[in-house]
């Protein structure tokens, strides 16, 4: 195995111990400022008789209540800021207005600690100074595009900021003239890259492609593979989210067993979703994040609502943080769609708002071409508005998937159905996903 | 090098320190900064164990000092350079370098210790001029050199210091933090008590804020002057309040 390459092996390779001394250090400081300054944060500690000057270990973290996605929720916009908004230089947020994002903010030394969090698992993904890295991701309030970039300019790379309004005839043409090797974009997206390349005939042994990142969705073994012999390249599996950083969480080392988590600006937990309570070393659960780092929004036992495991064994590439094994489900119904997540039930608020209560519906994913595609099938009911003609159905449908873009940044496709021909029952029957991997 | 879990002191009924724990590398700067009162003082009186904890350990160079005796000590290698300097007043500067060594005069020749001596006059050439001055006689950046050279004397491996700029003339602060910069380049690891942010930070690899006996913040010197509330709090870059 080629020796490892490090962006900062003094944090990486840290020893335990001195990991673990960092980590409490870095929680009582969070903890104490959190409690000065974000009103939640004192009134959870408070009801929960939380006693910050007895949390004298790792472990005791687990007497401290847990914050969830809803927590956020009700902050919005700026309540679980830690600092004034004029020491926020950044702000990003996850999708949705009906139910609502939730809204994160950056200082300077946020967004410095970010972007090395990024160039490290680009580093442990191979990339140096002289890869040429093109992002297809989007640019704009999540955080997946700009996060990205910031870490391949932090290394050195040479950046293409292409992102995803860019036309797969295009990106293959930038791909090929300014010899990419590195791709970052979304699974979904990648596969519209491999059938356009087909489509153009072009050779995937005509570009300098050797590594892609993939952001925003989970990545199945099997869509892997398949994508790694159509594009004849090594794909590199990376974690994050916005509430708690973005990309930058966790990443895949060239050994790709498992992602390791950034432990010196994370403290992980694996806990029972349902007792709550931590489950053994090693067995699946529900992810839990403290962040140690963060000044503007520091998230205290968040709970992601992803199920993954921990492999605390040492791993061949010589970091010493911890892997997490890729995510296998979810806790909770979040749909997860061309790297936006949006929940079933934004998208009922959204036809209950237009059609009246009670909407019948079904949500069906699937891919078409390799793209994901997002159809909702809406029954016909007396309760609509009347609707006379072909044109005026027409515009009805293509408002409401207007209303869906607008509000949950995804394409949707409207159909009707006749009365009664949905045969589904509340909640998860709404949902048919029938990507492959999912 | 240093290293602090949950550290809780205080004078009588008085609960200074609340919790805490921070850790110094071999060859590191660590700036301590906070207002009055925070508690730095009473951090490092513990650490040098004038002060005895409450609770909390204190482990340095992988040995639990916090029950040990001042004199063990800085025979151990941890050295403080008081508030206030402390010199002796009318003892000359030479006797003054000298009981710094107390703890090496068996240990070591008399020309190892005027070696050291050489060491510390290299340092602070104002020293070995002065040296048969009395010391009460110098003026307060002149005490506060030779507290440092009477800390260096005892050859130490983490040097410690309090407020070391504190009533001394800002030409002399300057020349005071040059020797500091110059003590860490030569691979002395620093514990450093400030209340001026500015220049501690300067010199520092890496800081704390204390706030009410408690830290706050921690960081590189880098991201704590980046910090706006430590530029606010601490740097005096406060002047956007006018306005607002």
């Amino acid at each position: 195995m080629s020796q490892t390459i490090f962006y900062n092996s003094q944090c990486e390779t840290i020893p335990r111990d001195g990991l673990e001394q960092l980590q409490i250090e870095r929680l009582q400081s969070t903890l104490n400022r959190v409690y000065r300054n974000v009103v939640f944060y004192q009134a959870a500690f408070d009801s929960h008789r939380v006693n910050l000057q007895k949390l004298k270990s790792l472990q005791a973290l687990r007497d401290i209540p847990f914050t969830t996605r809803q927590d956020l929720q009700k902050s919005y916009p700026y309540n679980m800021f830690a600092v004034p908004l004029r020491d926020i230089v950044r702000i990003h947020s996850t999708a949705g207005t009906a139910e609502k994002p939730i809204v994160v903010g950056y200082t300077r030394n946020d967004l410095r600690n970010w972007t090395e969090c990024v160039a490290r698992l680009l580093t442990a993904a191979g990339i140096t100074e002289h890869d040429v890295v093109q992002i297809a991701l989007d640019y704009n309030i999540f955080a997946g595009g700009f996060g990205f970039h910031q870490g391949a300019e932090q290394i050195g790379a040479t950046v293409i900021p292409a992102s995803l309004t860019t036309s797969v005839e295009k990106q293959i043409m930038i791909m090929k003239d300014y010899k990419t090797t590195v791709l970052i974009t979304t699974p979904s997206h990648a596969v519209n890259i491999a059938a356009g390349i087909e489509d153009m005939h072009v050779h995937p042994d005509q570009l300098q492609l050797k590594l892609a990142l993939f952001d925003g969705e989970p990545l199945g073994d099997q869509l892997r593979r398949e994508l790694e012999q159509q594009l004849h390249i090594a794909l590199t599996d990376t974690y994050g989210l916005t509430e708690v950083m973005g990309p930058g969480v966790a990443g895949e080392c060239h050994a790709r067993q498992g992602l390791h988590i950034n432990e010196d600006h994370f403290i992980v937990e694996i806990i029972n979703p349902k007792t709550l309570q931590p489950v053994k070393i090693g067995d699946e659960g529900e992810l839990v994040f403290t962040t140690i780092t963060k000044e503007g929004f520091p998230l205290i036992r968040y709970r992601t609502g992803d199920i993954t495991s921990l492999n605390p064994q040492p791993c061949a590439c010589g970091r010493t943080f911890l892997r997490m094994a890729k995510v296998t489900g979810r806790t909770d119904d979040l749909i997860s769609f061309r790297g936006v997540g949006f929940f079933p039930s934004q998208i009922e608020e959204i036809l209950t708002e237009t059609v009246g209560q009670n909407p019948q519906y079904q949500i069906i994913l699937d891919r078409a071409g390799g793209v994901d595609t997002l159809e909702i099938r809406l029954e016909v009911s007396g309760k609509f508005p009347s609707i006379d003609g072909i044109r005026a159905l027409e515009t009805f449908l293509e408002q409401l998937a207007k209303r869906i873009r607008t509000v949950l940044d995804v394409e949707a496709k409207v159909t009707f159905v006749e009365p009664k021909s949905l045969q589904v029952a509340e909640g998860k029957g709404r949902v048919l996903d029938k990507r492959p991997g999912y | 090098m240093l290293r602090i879990l949950n550290l809780e002191a205080g004078y009588g009924l008085l609960h200074i320190l609340k919790g805490i724990s921070l850790h110094v590398l071999p060859g590191e700067a660590v700036a301590i900064i906070g207002a009055n009162g925070a508690g730095k003082t009473t951090l490092l009186k513990t650490i040098a164990g004038i002060l005895r904890p409450r609770s909390g350990t204190v482990v340095f160079n992988k040995q639990e000092i916090h029950r040990e005796s001042p004199e063990k000590i800085v025979a151990g290698g941890c050295s403080l350079v008081p508030e206030g300097r402390h010199i002796f007043s009318t003892m000359t500067v030479k006797e003054n370098l000298l009981l710094g060594a107390y703890h090496r005069r068996r240990k070591c020749t008399a020309a190892d210790i005027a070696a050291s001596m050489e060491e510390v006059y290299d340092l602070f050439g104002i020293l070995r001029e002065r040296a048969n001055q009395l010391g009460g006689t110098l003026s307060g950046g002149q005490q506060q050199m030779l507290a440092i050279g009477r800390a260096l004397m005892s050859k130490p491996k983490l040097l410690m210091m309090d407020e070391p700029s504190l009533g001394v003339a800002p030409l002399t602060v300057r020349d005071i933090y040059k020797t500091i910069a110059r003590l860490k380049q030569n691979g002395l690891t620093i514990l450093l008590v400030e209340q001026n942010a500015q220049m501690a930070l300067a010199v520092a690899d890496r800081g704390y804020v204390f706030e009410t006996g408690q830290i706050v913040l921690e960081g590189t010197a880098r991201e704590l002057s980046d910090n706006p509330e430590v530029q606010r709090a601490y740097l005096g870059k406060d002047y956007q309040k006018i306005n607002e």
